[in-house]
């Protein structure tokens, strides 16, 4: 009787913890996917056009982010230390989840004379990343560009997320060298570059200067980038064929995938 | 110089993916192999310390399957003597007594051995070491070292990796290498429960350079070892009869209690051994370790007349001497074209690195143009020589080498 309380708390607990993380890649990692995404996709971009508001996603006790829409333009900021027009409060992970994941609401603390920015640009604006980070087979050529780019950045940012909150990126963490992988899809004119940078996982659009590339990892093209995102992909074989070309330290570029691969861990 | 290339080994490669996982698997795949346009993937015939590929192109092979070739392909000793015992009797339904003729040999040569158990593969044995490790000790923690390679045991790999549990890596402990004073935190912060200690005599990992024992180390692990109750495993796979005959340990001057051969015990043909002190036979009685093929004969022979040949020609004197040479003649013509090359493990089984390159993007350009002109020569894991390396060889790849430097010195 004992024994079974103790695994059931052990896995209570788990199941506690994998919650928060999966909260955090939320909160932390897809909604600033937004800012990428009113870049590249006018559609998304007309919605917040001639809109200044901010909004403040709180999971009470663990992390805040501050979406900042100005004409346009999305900045994200992560536990800021400004407060938002409004103020969306997450009681717990479950409560984020149900919002996120079942539509549920979430407790709006301030800004009750903004409520229709959330129905409906805000709204439209989610639905719209929902598109292209859940993509069907329907997209244009243009929008599966779109895509491929905004679900690289999204991973990429979960990945430092996960640097931080997961125990297994942690140890692999621990057995990487230091050092930045550049991640490039030559035919549509992608890069990102994500490494073991200053003791953590990071994702940077852009090294800064002195700031060298140790690996790169390049797609020869949108399709095998696709087959990647969606689990379709034997990695080696696509080495062999010439679909994926790498260069410099190996390890950073296992290593990085195998961070990546922790991402449908939590979110599938 | 005629530069490579691989229509017919493309088509393979594209006949393999369809039907293989990876297209060729493990530490043969063409992962490692950057860029892999550089490298042929499926050969067709070997011979002496030579590989042909399926476009027909020649190599001096400078992996020599990756260590397991040592006196050269189809050496003629050892194929009659796998010949002989094949048509004799190969697998059958009771032991063979060749099994118990390669023991008494692996006892007369291996100064620690009492008894020797036979298997297929490295990883079988390294395997069964662990196992009687925890069973003579009754403790359950293993501890390895940070980059040390023991086969592919669920056990041996890191967690994240995908099909490996945190269970199978919880009762694993991974420390630096060199580091007595790592190895003495470990051993005190789990007190009574460390089974055994794990290591290959030398660190010989993949991309890095391999580092010697420091002055003192297998000494001040013995030490530390005996005081704590543990089980010393040494795993000399990838380096055994290489370095010296009665294993890699008195190369260094140190005596483990069990140690793990594979590689180049039997010049290409799969057996594995483990050897281990008389106080351990018993505990090594008890654990239960068995494979289908592991009793097959001809394997054996092959083992033994490929020993009695090492030991005739006292092949690790002769490797080391041939790895000097060759080492020297590589570093001077990188200095020749302004690039240092750095060699470090031992002199017939090296790991090559571009020093003015921290990426290994020059090592990796380097030795595919050396592939390229018919040196094969890999950039992530040591290289290997072989008896059948002549000196003429090694000339030819230092013309190759120096062609290639001149493609690196006018690309940079």
């Amino acid at each position: 009787m004992g024994s079974k309380l103790a695994t059931k708390c052990s896995q209570n607990a788990k199941e506690k913890k994998n919650n928060i993380i999966k909260a955090e890649l939320y909160l932390r990692a897809i909604l600033p996917t937004l800012s990428d995404l009113v870049k590249v996709d006018t559609k998304a971009k007309s919605i917040i056009e001639n809109r200044k508001i901010s909004i403040l996603l709180n999971l009470r006790n663990v992390t805040k982010t501050l979406l900042k829409v100005d004409n346009g333009k999305i900045i994200s900021i992560t536990n800021p230390n400004e407060c938002g027009n409004i103020h969306l409060y997450f009681i717990s992970p479950e409560h984020a989840l149900g919002v996120f994941e079942q539509g549920k609401l979430p407790i709006l603390l301030r800004g009750f004379t903004k409520i229709s920015f959330l129905r409906n640009e805000f709204d439209a604006l989610s639905k719209r990343l929902e598109y292209f980070l859940k993509p069907t087979e329907n997209l244009s050529l243009d929008e599966r560009k779109i895509s491929v780019a905004l679900q690289f950045k999204s991973a990429l940012r979960m990945g430092e997320v996960l640097g931080e909150t997961d125990e297994v990126c942690q140890t692999i963490l621990k057995n990487t060298t230091p050092g930045i992988l550049k991640i490039s899809i030559d035919e549509i004119g992608f890069e990102a570059y994500f490494g073991n940078i200053n003791g953590k996982w990071k994702y940077i659009e852009c090294p800064d200067k002195g700031q060298a590339v140790s690996s790169t990892l390049s797609f020869k093209n949108l399709e095998t980038a696709e087959a990647m995102l969606t689990n379709k992909l034997d990695t080696f074989s696509a080495l062999g064929l010439g679909n994926i070309q790498i260069w410099g330290l190996v390890p950073i570029i296992d290593n990085v995938g195998l961070v990546l691969s922790r991402i449908n861990y939590f979110i599938s | 110089m005629r530069i490579y290339d691989y229509p017919e080994n493309r088509k393979w490669f594209e006949r393999a993916s369809k039907v293989i996982p990876c297209g060729v698997y493990g530490h043969f795949s063409p992962a490692p192999c950057v860029p892999p346009d550089a490298y042929p993937f499926f050969g067709i015939k070997a011979e002496g310390c030579r590989f042909w590929d399926v476009d027909g192109n020649e190599f001096i092979d400078y992996m020599c399957a990756y260590g397991p070739m040592i006196l050269g392909y189809h050496n003629p000793v050892v194929d009659e003597a796998f010949l002989r015992q094949l048509r004799e009797c190969d697998v059958n339904s009771i032991a063979s007594t060749k099994m118990v003729e390669l023991a008494e040999f692996l006892v007369d040569l291996v100064p620690i051995a009492d008894w020797a158990f036979f298997a297929k593969n490295g990883a079988d044995v390294t395997n069964y070491a662990v196992m009687i490790a925890r069973a003579a000790t009754g403790r359950k923690k293993i501890i390895a070292i940070k980059g040390g390679y023991h086969g592919t045991s669920p056990w041996m790999q890191g967690i994240g990796h995908p099909g490996v549990t945190e269970e199978d890596v919880a009762n694993v402990i991974r420390i630096p290498w060199n580091n007595l004073n790592a190895l003495e935190q470990a051993l005190e912060e789990n007190y009574g429960e460390i089974a055994g200690f794990i290591s290959s005599p030398y660190h010989h990992p993949v991309f890095t350079d391999n580092e010697y024992p420091a002055e003192g180390y297998w000494e001040g692990v013995q030490k530390l070892l005996k005081k704590h109750g543990v089980i010393l495993i040494v795993d000399d796979v990838r380096a055994g009869f290489r370095l010296h005959l009665g294993g890699s340990n008195e190369f260094f001057g140190f005596k483990p209690d069990l140690i793990c051969f594979c590689k180049a015990i039997a010049n290409g043909y799969p057996i594995s051994a483990l050897v281990g002190r008389e106080e351990l036979k018993v505990d090594a009685s008890k654990v239960f370790h068995t494979g289908s093929y592991w009793f097959s004969a001809p394997y054996m022979a092959a083992a033994l007349a490929n020993l009695q040949e090492l030991k005739r020609l006292n092949a690790p004197e002769y490797l080391y001497k041939l790895g000097l040479k060759f080492n020297e003649g590589l570093v001077k013509i990188a200095k020749e074209y302004g690039f240092n090359l750095k060699v470090t493990g031992h002199p017939s089984m090296a790991y090559y690195r571009i020093t003015d390159d921290p990426t290994l993007m020059l090592t990796q350009k380097w030795c595919a143009e050396c592939t390229k002109r018919g040196a094969y020569f890999t950039s992530h894991h040591n290289w290997f020589l072989s008896m059948a390396h002549t000196e003429k060889d090694i000339e030819k790849t230092w013309e190759i080498a120096e062609d290639a430097f001149k493609i690196l010195k006018s690309s940079v």
